[in-house]
């Protein structure tokens, strides 16, 4: 075996105990033999480092393209609209739109809007990231848009076990996203939730929204009004939004 | 068991992956885990960056480096999974977070007491040393075989010999280990054997 051979090995830690102390033993005591040795480690710390960088590199942009093309599809049905006899059409319909909505209800979609910001919840993000047991397809279906999803996996286990606060959180949600809040409600009705905890909290904070964006001004005041005498995280929205409401 | 090796399948089946695919699927560059990853992960990270005084742009890169420091972790094999894939990225996010909050105060704070600061890069960050390495590594790796280029760039990025093997298709594991020994010699002696290697040798001493 040459020397190459002898560095190659040690570099690559395939010598035993016994082999890397004689190799190191020559290191330290023969100086051509050293010379030749940082020459041959300069060159395989090269190889290395030029590979793991590539490596990375390729990983990156594949990430990279990953993120702008999640972003590109978010923004696509902006882009679609770039034609400028659009541009009347749509201040028509967005005009008719605004119409509707402020006829119908001058303040509760827009205190809706305001208030009601699940991916900024802190309970909800604590619970999403912990083990979750059961429910946590549901909870991933929710992080992916797939509300319909959610509301059959929570549905599930709301039957198997009425008193699943987390389970009857998501499904609230869920119902909020696609407009099926009234069914929500219904099925939270009978239920007699503990507010002594941040899920119960939870579920006050968005049945009073998901009251708000119904209409029912009157029943949302009642949840917030808890909310307000117990301490949590929703508190002080809590009071702020009855504040809203009383104007 | 058929997710650890053919990811898409999962996807294909409309199942969630799981922890161990998703794992590998960020060591093999799998695009659709990377894009599962992102689209579960990234609006939680999002919502946290902003809620902490960040920004959109700001998360964006605080979510790109968590997901580098996972992959060398991954590709070092020293991930180890204690909890759920989401809890690891948001804690690795946190901390990221966490620490430039902490360096933003302290270059502010500098900044304030010491306003003028030049900074001179070591070899290592030289731009023009570091574009020369990679001239003469390209110059002699690209000279190599193609499957000696495949076998070196797994064998530099953790691969053990069996998983050579395997993507290889080799025969049997002494082919392999021989295999990636010729060529590591090869590439070595070539490397070494350019006058421009003594000259680099001598300019980062």
């Amino acid at each position: 075996m040459n020397n190459v051979d002898l560095f190659i090995k040690y570099l690559s830690g395939d010598m035993n105990l016994d082999e890397a102390g004689s190799f190191e033993e020559k290191l330290a005591s023969d100086p051509g033999f050293k010379e030749q040795y940082e020459e041959v480690s300069a060159a395989y710390n090269l190889i290395r480092d030029q590979l793991q960088k590539r490596d990375l590199d390729d990983f990156t942009k594949t990430l990279l393209e990953v993120m702008e093309q999640s972003d590109g599809k978010k923004s696509f049905p902006r882009q679609r609209f770039r034609s400028w006899w659009y541009v009347p059409l749509l201040l028509a319909g967005s005009l008719a739109i605004l119409l509707t909505i402020f006829r119908h209800n001058p303040d509760g979609n827009r205190m809706f809007s305001r208030y009601y910001q699940p991916g900024e919840d802190p309970v909800l993000l604590a619970y999403s990231q912990s083990t979750r047991g059961p429910t946590e397809s549901g909870i991933l279906y929710f992080q992916l848009g797939q509300y319909a999803k959610t509301v059959e996996v929570m549905s599930e286990l709301i039957a198997k076990d009425t008193g699943n606060q987390l389970a009857l959180l998501y499904y609230l949600l869920a119902s909020i996203e696609t407009g099926m809040q009234d069914l929500a409600i219904e099925k939270l009705a009978p239920l007699d939730l503990r507010i002594d905890h941040q899920l119960g909290q939870a579920l006050y904070w968005y049945r009073a929204l998901a009251l708000i964006k119904m209409d029912r001004y009157e029943e949302a005041s009642q949840f917030l009004l808890a909310l307000i005498q117990q301490e949590g995280p929703y508190q002080s929205k809590a009071r702020s939004l009855q504040k809203n409401l009383l104007k | 068991m058929i997710c650890n090796h053919l990811p898409f399948f999962c996807f294909e089946m409309m199942k969630l992956p799981t922890e161990e695919s998703i794992v590998n699927g960020i060591r093999d560059h799998n695009s659709k885990i990377l894009q599962y990853v992102y689209d579960t992960q990234y609006p939680i990270i999002e919502g946290y960056i902003v809620h902490n005084q960040g920004t959109r742009e700001q998360a964006k890169d605080v979510f790109q480096e968590a997901m580098i420091i996972i992959y060398k972790r991954v590709k070092s094999g020293k991930l180890e999974l204690s909890c759920k894939f989401g809890t690891y990225v948001y804690a690795i996010c946190k901390n990221i977070w966490i620490q430039e909050r902490k360096k933003y105060l302290l270059r502010a704070e500098l900044l304030r007491q010491q306003p003028l600061m030049v900074n001179d890069p070591g070899p290592a960050d030289d731009p023009l040393l570091q574009n020369h390495l990679k001239v003469l590594f390209d110059k002699h790796f690209y000279e190599l075989s193609e499957d000696c280029q495949k076998i070196l760039s797994m064998y530099f990025n953790n691969f053990n010999v069996e998983e050579i093997r395997t993507a290889m298709n080799y025969k049997d594991l002494h082919h392999a280990a021989d295999r990636k020994y010729r060529c590591k010699k090869s590439l070595i002696k070539r490397i070494v054997n350019d006058p421009l290697f003594k000259q680099l040798k001598n300019e980062q001493r």
